[in-house]
């Protein structure tokens, strides 16, 4: 992994073609740093911990590819939900 | 910020169904219709086309079904409108511009369903507020967004907890 040391203001650029992702450092104080990043709209930048999370729990929903009937305790809870509204 | 509060959420509802004729319970997308995601889903970057479909005794789950795929990929996913009514989505500038988004009434949300637990006896649903899939209607084209107000909800919003068999298959006798 490559490590830079940037002080306020500097920036580093990611790519060298027109795809460029520059990514600033805006403001620093003690534990925090901000950062300005400047990428192409087809490069979608996420916080790490709440993308990892969303990863996860699009991995626990995921049914797969049996297409099968829901399990009856679900069958049952959609059940009771509809009731309810 | 877009919010759940559609004003009509179910006056015309517009999507394929499965075994049973029902009332659709969505105003949109069209029958058969095939839906793109040309970023995937979090974690699923190739389940880029999808149709939407359900059945009257699953609902309010719908599925989101991979097509023109091997993998044939499958979500329980939902409407936001109506259960969640003060659900407040909003949207960086970089994902309305991704979707092409003009106006607030071209957006229609959807939120993946999570069955962590199917035990008879204390079944657990959960559903995720933090990234729904946002669809531009008028492109069909559609973004799992983590949304910038993501500290207000939960990924794990919880749905259902508990017995949902109770009624419908009283017991006599405790299993084990």
């Amino acid at each position: 992994m490559l490590v830079l040391s940037r002080k306020l203001k500097e920036a580093i650029i990611i790519g060298d073609g027109d795809e460029k992702i520059i990514i600033y450092v805006v403001k620093i104080e003690r534990d925090k740093v901000k950062l300005a990043i400047d990428a192409p709209v087809e490069v979608p930048v996420h916080r790490k911990e709440v993308f990892d999370s969303i990863k996860a729990s699009n991995h626990q929903a995921a049914i797969g590819s049996t297409r099968g009937a829901l399990p009856k305790a679900v069958l049952n809870a959609a059940r009771k939900m509809n009731k309810r509204e | 910020m877009i919010t759940a509060q559609n004003e009509n959420p179910h006056k015309n509802p517009m999507i394929k169904q499965g075994s049973n004729h029902v009332e659709k319970p969505m105003e949109w997308p069209n029958e058969d219709q095939i839906l793109s995601l040309p970023f995937g889903l979090i974690g699923f970057p190739k389940m880029n086309e999808i149709e939407i479909v359900y059945s009257k005794e699953e609902l309010p789950f719908l599925r989101m079904r991979q097509v023109k795929s091997e993998d044939k990929l499958e979500f329980l996913i939902l409407e936001p409108y109506g259960l969640f009514p003060d659900y407040k989505v909003e949207i960086s500038a970089e994902d309305i511009e991704r979707l092409e988004i003009k106006s607030e009434k071209d957006v229609y949300l959807l939120n993946i369903v999570t069955v962590s637990s199917t035990d008879s006896q204390n079944t657990k649903i959960t559903v995720n507020l933090v990234a729904p899939i946002v669809f531009n209607k008028k492109t069909l084209a559609g973004k799992q967004v983590i949304i910038t107000n993501y500290k207000e909800y939960s990924s794990s919003h919880l749905l259902f907890s508990g017995h949902p068999d109770t009624k419908e298959e009283p017991r006599t006798s405790k299993e084990g």
